[in-house]
């Protein structure tokens, strides 16, 4: 295996060439891959003199269109150039002895496993470079890649891209390349790769391919190949290495075409739309570029790779200024789309490589269109690139257009927006220095609009947060979650889809318009790879379409009730921390608020979507988690009940075939075991009922109210309940004493729960009486208070310390004592009593520590005439 | 416990569990009723539409086996159940039918319609004896209804 380095780490431009291929070759890389336009680079017998100086090998190029790249390379052929699909070009240059490596990469139109394999059996001179890191973030396998690449045939698998990859940053169109780090740093199973290439006796190239680094880049290179050299492979530095990093590129000279003054005006605004709301944002930018050209027409798009697409973000009209601000943008929209709004959406969202959009972000670099021309991409390789928009141009008598690739912050290979400016003049911003002035200032635009996103996102994030804390149920947090999509990503329709607990199904939690299924009752979910849904839980990444109908794969199984015609469309995978799915969002037709608002999905909304499921999922896990055990532990419940029923039951029929022989249980045995049996099963029902109560530790107790009198069908019974464990610690049947209750009218509660708490107090005092069973006395009150009704609970045990006064009915603390002197329990009896008392909308208090201590329960008047609100 | 009811009053029990099903149909019989014992919900369905003219009584465990029930997917046994109850209630609109159950939630109980002959019995509070006294309490009460 031969190692090479890539130099997308330095950036769209290189400043000093000489000092980058030092840096690789004192590394012990023998190879370099150019990933700069080539217009940047000296001409190629000079690039290879420098090359052949420093002993490495030139491997190829990825930067610039296909066709500028061929036309760089003149009589010299590369090992191979770097392509995201197959085209006519391609195919032409092949027969001139060119070779093309398809590289798999996100958000471009070949990154699946699937979709690349289809495409290398097509076409079988097609070679094949895949990426580590892409395939992995992906979904894909990179060694089954590999493996598969093998079975093509020899030769066809022409070089690796290491790279490795840190999940930190998220998937986010614009943050998941931040993750790109050193070697061995990162999640990707680097050493499993490349075991399977020496394995496979692979002699081609692995190239190391970091996108971005927080280190000064010769440290990075370095580490990558110490990283290589420790795996054993021959990656041998040639020298210590005392480089500097090149320095960043200092702006271009300003030029005339623009003033001090424009400069300053135009960074103060570009400052102020960092700060606004995404949309505002994005108009501030539009706005902008059109004050800092005047006489222009600025479009500001974003590019929308995952479907090869282009779409209108905003756009500011400089050129006529006859109308008033709302319909003139709405006069422009429909120059924009031949006058047919309906139809806008299809209209604006144009083919990436068909586009002079696709040429400049190529070339990641501004570039100049003389549009009175008849196929103005054709020098680019681009012959089929028209506007899209001819009315548009005719009406207002454009004749240039200057491309403006706004590339990410994170990630120069992704370009977050396109500036677009329009003119009529057509030897206007035709100057290389005023192109290089415009990329300048742009990126300045780039770091507003992810800083407004990033914003949103936080926001986003933090909100899920702030829905998740009073949340009680795993649906009551998935709507709040659904509602804040719908505020954020404004859209018609949401419906949000979890996976079953064994991985089968993708199933609907909740929806906005309760979604429609056309398929029987007993199908209503998405399996595995099934529909677009399916294929999202499949592909673990977002899907933006602009009309679902027109998708490979739409089955059409399910659709959420929408306003508008159309289909545009936006789904997101919910991914744990694990990188698996478990649920999948899907966002119908988004909203066009304003009339120059030509929206579909974006990026944006994908990364809104993902910053929301971080945020989300953990909270979802653990309410899942919670009622799954809920769940559980209620079929052990009912499990236990079941063989408790049988001996009550047995025990009863007992008693009856004593009544039927005229005898007792205590005539029989000289001891009422039968009456043992009731006691002690109806010890065991309440502690069953204290852990009924313990499995809903964040839902609401369920209650069966019924006008209830406390004396009897509460107070009563429970000290009924607690008799045997009277007798048991020797305390007389007489210690505890309730008053008449008279004041107190049938009250609407659950006899059975109120009898739990009455049982759990009563259990209280009499295990915590381990001091002196004399002293052992309960008396239970009722009164009024303040038109409440209160329940006093009094006994004459140990007491209540001070600082325990609250803590006691927290869920599993126990008092100090109790643990030291051994008694009894799991600190839930208190807990249990508060937590059934607050169903009933009432409160449970101490309201004396000690001799008595007193537990006071407070009842809301209401609940003489109604049961408590649900 | 009254024994003088009369011998040939027909209760159906259904529950795909023995116990404390056999603990009833015991009680039941110790009294004077005759018990038809069903296990699974066609069967009961079977033996309802033969002999629904005759039954005085259903006592109806609420969890039957899931899985399916006629042309329809049951994903628990509480759904079998309130299917099972819906069509026993059609076909003897009646006849009391005691809901048996060893679950609190009321959310679940509230899935079986309400009726004045629909009684839903924690099995816990209700041993059983006092489960028939119950059960001849309603017989009873729907006898004296006849005769009006």
């Amino acid at each position: 295996m031969k190692f090479g380095y890539e130099t997308i780490i330095w950036g769209r431009e290189i400043d000093d060439l000489d000092t980058v291929l030092d840096i690789i070759a004192g590394a012990g890389y023998q190879g370099v891959e150019f990933s700069q336009w080539p217009g940047r680079l000296p001409p190629i017998q000079d690039l290879l003199k420098m090359l052949e100086d420093r002993q490495l090998a030139l491997i190829g190029f990825s930067g610039g269109t296909l066709y500028e790249r061929i036309k760089y390379c003149g009589n010299y052929r590369p090992e191979h150039l770097i392509v995201f699909d197959w085209s006519e070009l391609a195919e032409k240059a092949t027969a001139d002895g060119f070779k093309f490596a398809l590289h798999p990469h996100l958000h471009k139109p070949k990154h699946r496993i699937e979709e690349v394999f289809d495409l290398l059996k097509k076409h079988d001179k097609l070679l094949f470079l895949p990426d580590t890191a892409l395939l992995t973030i992906a979904g894909d396998d990179p060694v089954e890649a590999i493996q598969r690449a093998f079975q093509l045939g020899k030769g066809r698998l022409v070089g690796v891209h290491l790279k490795d990859w840190s999940p930190e940053y998220g998937h986010a169109a614009h943050r998941y390349a931040y993750g790109f780090t050193e070697l061995g740093t990162g999640i990707i199973e680097l050493e499993a790769v490349l075991r399977e290439l020496q394995q496979s006796h692979f002699t081609g190239w692995m190239i190391v391919e970091q996108d971005n680094t927080r280190k000064d880049i010769p440290t990075s290179v370095s580490e990558s190949a110490q990283w290589l050299a420790n795996k054993g492979f021959s990656v041998v530095p040639r020298k210590a290495s005392a480089l500097s990093s090149p320095k960043p590129r200092i702006p271009a000279k300003r030029p005339t075409t623009f003033s001090a003054d424009d400069e300053a005006r135009f960074l103060k605004a570009i400052s102020r739309a960092s700060t606004m709301e995404l949309n505002a944002c994005y108009d501030q930018i539009a706005a902008s570029f059109s004050e800092l050209v005047p006489d222009s027409l600025v479009m500001v798009m974003m590019c929308n790779p995952i479907n090869n697409v282009v779409s209108l973000l905003s756009l500011a009209n400089g050129i006529s200024t006859q109308y008033d601000e709302y319909s003139h943008a709405q006069r422009t929209a429909n120059l924009l789309t031949d006058g047919h709004y309906a139809a806008a959406l299809g209209k604006l969202t144009l083919e990436f490589e068909k586009t002079l959009s696709g040429v400049a972000v190529e070339r990641q670099t501004t570039t100049s269109f003389d549009l009175t021309t008849p196929h103005p991409g054709a020098e680019y390789g681009y012959p089929s690139a028209n506007l899209g928009y001819s009315k548009l141009c005719e009406q207002l008598g454009l004749t240039r257009m200057v491309g403006i690739p706004v590339l990410g912050i994170s990630n120069p290979r992704h370009a977050r927006l396109i500036v677009n400016i329009f003119s009529p003049a057509n030897d206007r911003l035709a100057h290389q220095d005023e192109l290089e002035y415009l990329f300048y200032l742009s990126q300045y635009a780039g770091i507003a609009a992810d800083s407004a996103l990033d914003e949103i996102c936080s926001f986003a994030a933090a909100s899920v947060n702030i829905l998740a804390g009073p949340s009680t149920t795993t649906n009551g947090f998935l709507e709040k979650i659904r509602d804040l999509i719908l505020e954020l990503v404004e859209c018609e329709a949401i419906s949000i889809f979890l996976i079953n607990d064994i991985d089968t199904k993708l199933e609907l939690a909740t929806s906005t318009t309760n979604a429609d299924w056309r398929v029987p009752e007993n199908e209503q979910f998405y399996a595995k790879g099934e529909g677009l849904t399916g294929q999202v839980w499949d592909r673990r990444e977002a899907l933006l379409t602009t009309d679902t109908n027109q998708e490979p794969g739409h089955s059409g199984k399910s659709a959420e009730r929408v306003i508008t015609e159309r289909k545009a469309c936006l789904m997101a995978p919910l991914v744990n921390s694990r990188n698996e799915v478990v649920g999948v969002v899907r966002c119908m037709n988004k909203h066009e608020s304003r009339p120059q608002d030509l929206r579909m999905f974006t990026n944006d909304d994908v990364a809104i979507l993902e910053a929301i499921g971080q945020a989300a999922v953990p909270h979802l896990q653990i309410l899942l988690s919670e009622e799954w055990r809920a769940r559980a532990l209620g079929r052990m419940i009912h499990e236990f009940k079941t063989p408790l029923v049988a001996i009550r039951g047995a025990a009863d029929l007992m008693d009856a075939e004593f009544e039927k022989r005229r005898t007792s249980a205590v005539e029989f045995f000289d001891h009422d075991y039968l009456e043992d049996i009731w006691a002690w099963s109806d010890i065991m029902r309440r502690l069953l009922g204290n852990a009924d109560v313990f499995r809903y530790p964040s839902l609401e107790i369920p209650l069966q109210p019924q006008p209830t009198l406390l004396l009897k069908h509460v107070v009563a019974p429970a000290v009924n309940q607690v008799q045997i464990l009277l007798r048991n610690r020797g305390f007389s049947q007489n210690s505890i004493r309730y008053g008449s209750f008279t004041v107190i009218p049938d009250l609407w509660i659950d006899r059975s729960q109120f009898q739990q708490v009455i049982f759990n107090l009563l259990s209280n005092a009499i295990k915590y009486c381990y001091h002196d069973a004399k002293s052992f006395q309960v008396a239970i009150v009722g009164e009024i208070e303040a038109g409440d009704f209160v329940v006093r609970f009094r006994d004459w045990g140990p007491g209540i310390s001070r600082e325990m006064r609250e803590a006691i009915f927290r869920e599993g603390i126990r008092d100090t004592n109790a643990i030291k002197d051994n008694v009894a329990g799991q600190g839930l009896g208190l807990w249990v009593v508060r937590k059934i008392v607050e169903a009933h909308g009432g409160e449970v208090l101490v309201t004396k520590l000690r001799q008595p201590t007193e537990i006071s329960i407070y009842l809301p008047h209401s609940l003489a005439s109604r049961p408590p609100r649900s | 416990m009254d024994t003088k009811e009369p011998v040939q009053r027909l209760v159906l029990l259904v529950d795909d569990e023995t116990m404390p099903s056999d603990l009833y149909v015991r009680a039941l019989e110790r009294v004077g009723f005759k018990v038809e014992q069903r296990f699974d919900p066609d069967e009961a369905l079977a033996f309802v539409e033969k002999e629904g003219q005759n039954i005085k009584a259903i006592i109806l465990d609420v969890m039957m086996p899931p899985g399916s029930y006629g042309n329809k997917r049951t994903e628990d046994g509480l759904t079998t159940g309130v299917l099972l109850y819906a069509d026993l209630q059609q076909r003897c609109p009646y006849v009391p039918i005691f809901v048996t159950t060893n679950t609190a939630n009321h959310a679940t109980l509230q899935q079986f319609p309400q009726g004045p002959l629909l009684r839903i019995i924690q099995k816990i509070d209700y041993p059983p004896r006092a489960l028939i006294k119950l059960v001849q309490e309603m017989i009873d009460k729907e006898d004296a209804n006849d005769v009006e």
